[in-house]
């Protein structure tokens, strides 16, 4: 960040910040020397603090707690998706499988019934042709 | 369709003649489709055959064969097929045996085939007035026994005459003539039973005047 002629960093804000926090503790501290309720005002500031930070730190876990359960609720329904697709998937495959071997049986059955309806008709002719020498004898 | 005709001679006894549809005995028994329709195609073609060569003899022999008419009844040939199957199925249910073997099978068909006897000489009169030579007569009068002849010994041999020296050549026809004639006459006029044929038949292939079909022995 450049203000004027000078470029400002990180760490140059880091400097600034803590000379003005130890500044204002000067100042602060400074005010209350010689004050007979300096102690009564410390104390209210900082239990004042103290219940702010524990309210904040409450809301904080309750929202957060709140959205890791809708997470994790989103979270087991898309899980439980995924599942229930995986189901379709396998039983289409296994369909599918059983198709294949039905049809691998089937065609191993034409593939029978084709050479030993070619082999029976081959052994009906030798008959024939054996049978006629008999006849013609 | 199955006709039962039922001789009851009283009520604890009873007979049944029954003609099974083919259509229905197949379905029954699906496994035999394939041996059953191969069978029926071989007789069928073999039978035919049979005629034509019959007729053809007829008119070397100078007789007018277009008179001559020889019926072939396929209903009753499925009828031969299936009395002969339910046999057979019923030795295959009882005994540890995969198929039947050629010369049992036949044995039974051939059986069956003269029960029944599905070729008919239509005109018989040529029996009477034809002067038929007497092989043509056996033949002719005797059509379907002649034919099973053929049957039983096509199951068992090639057809291919062996040569036997022990054997001479006359005698060798002597046997082979023998053997068709008596299992000519042994079916017209001796037949009992398909176990019979079944002996017959296996016993003339132990050192035959023909040579064994390779199934037989091996």
């Amino acid at each position: 960040m450049k203000i004027g002629n000078y470029n400002f960093e990180k760490k140059d804000f880091g400097w600034l910040v803590s000379i003005l926090v130890i500044a204002l503790c000067f100042s602060v501290a400074g005010y209350f020397v010689g004050r007979e309720y300096a102690t009564e005002v410390l104390s209210i500031v900082s239990t004042a603090i103290s219940i702010v930070l524990s309210i904040v730190a409450i809301l904080y876990t309750l929202i957060s707690g709140s959205n890791s359960s809708s997470v994790n609720t989103e979270t087991k329904t898309m899980l439980e998706n995924i599942d229930k697709k995986l189901l379709d998937l396998e039983h289409k495959i296994n369909q599918r499988q059983q198709v294949n071997t039905e049809l691998e049986k089937r065609v191993a059955m034409l593939e029978h019934l084709k050479i030993t309806g070619e082999d029976e008709k081959k052994a009906v002719d030798d008959m024939i042709d054996s049978l006629n020498k008999w006849i013609n004898d | 369709m199955i006709w039962i005709i039922g001789l009851k001679t009283d009520e604890g006894l009873a007979m049944y003649i029954v003609y099974k549809d083919y259509e229905k005995w197949i379905n029954e028994h699906k496994n035999w489709k394939e041996p059953f329709d191969n069978m029926l195609d071989y007789l069928m073609r073999g039978i035919k055959r049979q005629i034509d060569a019959l007729l053809k003899k007829l008119e070397e022999n100078g007789i007018d064969a277009s008179n001559v008419h020889i019926g072939l009844s396929e209903p009753t040939l499925k009828q031969v097929l299936i009395d002969s199957y339910d046999d057979l199925i019923r030795l295959k249910n009882f005994h540890p045996i995969k198929s039947p073997n050629p010369i049992k099978e036949i044995s039974y068909i051939v059986y069956w085939f003269v029960k029944r006897k599905p070729i008919v000489l239509m005109s018989d009169e040529i029996l009477v007035n034809g002067n038929l030579p007497d092989d043509l007569m056996d033949s002719l009068a005797f059509l379907n026994e002649f034919f099973a002849v053929k049957l039983l010994l096509n199951a068992a041999f090639t057809g291919k005459k062996q040569e036997c020296k022990s054997v001479p050549q006359e005698l060798s026809l002597k046997q082979e003539q023998t053997l068709r004639n008596y299992l000519l006459y042994y079916l017209v006029y001796r037949l009992s039973s398909p176990k019979s044929l079944e002996a017959i038949l296996l016993a003339s292939t132990i050192h035959p005047i023909w040579e064994v079909k390779s199934m037989i022995w091996n």
